[in-house]
């Protein structure tokens, strides 16, 4: 075979090796060697996972990127960022879980082992250059989360949340393949760059394409919860393990966006047939997104709607791609990654504060349980304070220059009316953040104040991480732009 | 005699495909909607192969090799999560799973 | 006519192995007939009456483990398609495929799933 050069091949694919390696290793471990102590696994994923890092990174600094596996494999800088985003979050997820799995009484090597797999996953829908690559990805993500929800064995929550999310994603990974099918039917390739050579000067789809690119948006919709594909997001989410909940918050929407620009960069000649559709998408995911935020009384529940608003700014940042106007597709596209990166900032941090307080016999996730948390616990409530106001977008956080980047290049391509909407609806979710603040501080607590939480140093650590990270590069956002500015 | 023309195989995986999303809107036993689930994903293999067939190419044979496998996995963690939902819960109707709304 | 030589060495073999296994199976084994082993045998349960009798939920753990080691297979006819053309590569890269259908089956052994209580 001509063209086959396995080591560069292999050279290009090194990170996803080391996590599958990794993978294999800890959890023949786990079940062999070091029986019980579940430190030693939690340090080699956290170690593993920062290896892969390390390689990304240098990646990065050296420039060197080509496809690999008859192009089937892509690392460019998109793939790349999104990566390092990927493992951000596994990371974070990781310090999470140490303590609270212990008290949770679920303290099972496997879970650090699926972490580690499904963000393979997620970095490979990152770096697919090819549908089906694409595909595999989401599937590898998909099924470490559907299991990793329903991880509490003894609570019918999370066991129930597990089967929600199961037979949905399944029901909308078979959409997305139909749609793969009907691409490859229409276009006769699965390969990115060959569909965008068979498609160039086109301007309209022919009907197959046509069906396949509206199932491909409903696959893809579902993963990233946007509406009208959001139903399972609030029930899962309230029902996983909350550690489960801050990762899949993060890496299934990264992954999920990741695939999004992609796709929809390729089928950029149809934008006249997509576009309409995800602005549509766009407009009913901010609003419902954030109204429907507003009556939950669960912290969870209320972190997921505000999940599925945040999916909602992103796709601003999507339609905000196509435009003649090379230095906006470029902005819209930089937006969407600085703002994923604030976004798993501010939602791991939020999640994180509910897992630290987390103890033996209380999960914390209700309005009751955390209101008057200030007098109670003064750092975890001024922590979560951070976040809730990154999460509203105010500034000076990464929440609010994330929000203005998008809105920038959404006036720069011209959508001034999607760029008002998001404005508007901003606004209005800053109530409900402030809620949850308010509450905090300001009102009494229904209970008598318990011990110091028991949720250990690594997730206090975690959490501190994030808010630092809010902070410093809502203060400082040349930082990030840096990185995300690599697209260029 | 003339060969099946490739249509023909894609109206066929878009009937099954039908089937399929129909069972899985209206029936109640998650191990059915399960079948329905497999059931779509083999219509989406027909159309792979019929596709594949008409370009005279094997990436729609290779497409569906993985399309097994992904299926393959699905069932193994798809029965695993129903069997551990009847351990703690001694039911699998659907109608009946509904600690977890709004 | 000489092209079918390997088709009848094939079905011979096929018929040998079955006679040879069952031949030495008759010798190496004690003999103890009892009413349970006398009976058809129908992979465990009893096998007349309703079909609708639940079935013992281990029978879903091993059908769990079937299904990996089942779609193996399909795998293995295009790598031995293609196996001329890569050589040692594909050898290699087969190892590792079986490999890590190995470490699944290892940690089912050690978490006890092939345990018949």
């Amino acid at each position: 075979m001509n063209g086959v050069n396995i080591s560069e091949d292999l050279y290009q694919i090194l990170p996803l090796i080391v996590l599958w390696g990794a993978a294999c290793v800890i959890l023949m471990g786990d079940v062999i060697l070091w029986k019980r102590s579940r430190g030693i696994t939690a340090f080699l994923s956290l170690a593993s996972c920062l290896v892969a890092m390390w390689l990304v990174l240098q990646r990065v600094v050296s420039g060197d990127n080509t496809s690999a596996f008859h192009d089937s494999i892509l690392n460019d800088p998109l793939a790349l960022i999104t990566t390092i985003a990927l493992l951000v979050t596994a990371s974070l997820s990781i310090l999470l879980a140490w303590s609270y799995l212990k008290n949770r009484g679920m303290n099972h090597g496997e879970y650090y082992v699926l972490l580690i797999l499904s963000v393979t996953g997620a970095m490979l829908m990152a770096s697919a250059n090819d549908l089906i690559i694409l595909f595999i990805g989401l599937e590898i993500l998909s099924f470490s989360l559907y299991i990793l929800a329903g991880f509490s064995r003894n609570e019918v929550k999370s066991q129930e949340s597990s089967l929600k999310y199961f037979l949905l994603g399944a029901f909308a990974s078979a959409f997305l393949l139909y749609g793969i099918a009907m691409i490859y039917g229409g276009t006769g390739s699965i390969n990115f760059d060959v569909i965008a050579k068979e498609i160039q000067g086109a301007t309209a789809p022919n009907p197959m394409l046509m069906i396949g690119i509206a199932l491909l948006l409903v696959g893809l919709g579902f993963k990233a919860a946007v509406i009208p594909f959001h139903q399972w997001t609030p029930d899962v989410y309230e029902g996983a393990p909350t550690s489960v909940t801050a990762y899949m918050a993060g890496a299934a929407k990264i992954g999920a966006f990741a695939a999004i620009l992609r796709v929809f960069n390729t089928l950029m000649p149809f934008h006249e047939f997509w576009v309409p559709a995800i602005y549509i998408i766009a407009v009913l995911t901010m609003v419902f997104g954030n109204l429907l935020a507003i009556t939950q009384t669960n912290v969870k529940r209320m972190l997921a709607y505000s999940s599925i608003a945040h999916a909602g700014y992103l796709l601003v940042a999507v339609v905000s791609m196509v435009t003649s106007n090379v230095t906006a597709h470029d902005q819209a596209i930089e937006g969407a990654l600085f703002y994923l990166f604030a976004y798993i900032f501010m939602t791991i941090g939020a999640f994180g504060v509910l897992v630290y307080l987390s103890s033996h016999d209380k999960d914390y996730q209700t309005f009751d349980d955390i209101r008057g948390l200030a007098r109670r616990h003064p750092l975890p409530a001024y922590l979560m304070m951070f976040f809730m106001l990154s999460l509203g977008g105010i500034p000076p956080t990464m929440g609010f220059v994330g929000k203005w980047l998008i809105f920038i290049a959404a006036i720069h391509s011209g959508q001034v009316g999607l760029a008002i909407v998001m404005a508007l609806v901003s606004v209005a979710a800053v109530y409900y953040y402030l809620k949850v603040v308010w509450m905090m501080c300001f009102e009494a607590p229904t209970k008598a104040p318990s011990d110091i939480p028991a949720n250990g140093f690594p997730a206090l650590l975690s959490v501190t991480f994030c808010a630092i990270a809010t902070v410093i590069f809502g203060v400082l956002p040349d930082l990030m732009i840096n990185i995300t500015g690599l697209i260029r | 005699m003339p060969a099946v023309p490739t249509s023909y195989y894609l109206g066929l995986s878009g009937v099954l495909f039908t089937i399929g999303m129909i069972g899985v809107l209206i029936k109640r036993n998650p191990i059915v909607i399960f079948m329905c689930i497999e059931l779509m994903l083999n219509a989406v293999n027909l159309s792979f192969i019929a596709s594949g067939r008409h370009f005279g190419h094997m990436a729609g044979q290779m497409m569906v090799i993985f399309v097994m496998a992904i299926a393959a996995a699905e069932v193994a963690i798809g029965l695993g999560i129903i069997v551990a939902i009847f351990r703690t819960k001694e039911t699998i109707n659907i109608d009946e799973i509904n600690l977890l709304k709004y | 006519m000489q092209s079918y030589v390997p088709f009848v060495m094939f079905t011979a073999i096929g018929f040998a192995f079955i006679f040879v296994t069952l031949l030495m199976a008759r010798f190496v084994r004690p003999s103890a007939p009892n009413p349970n082993k006398q009976e058809t045998y129908e992979c465990g349960p009893v096998p007349v009456g309703d079909a609708w009798n639940q079935f013992n939920i281990h029978y879903y753990l091993f059908a769990l483990l079937f299904v990996v080691f089942d779609v193996e297979a399909a795998f293995l006819y295009p790598w031995a398609m293609a196996f001329r053309m890569f050589g040692l590569y594909a050898v290699v890269e087969m190892i590792i495929f079986v490999a890590l259908l190995g470490v699944g089956l290892v940690y089912a052994w050690r978490r006890e799933a092939l345990e018949w209580e």
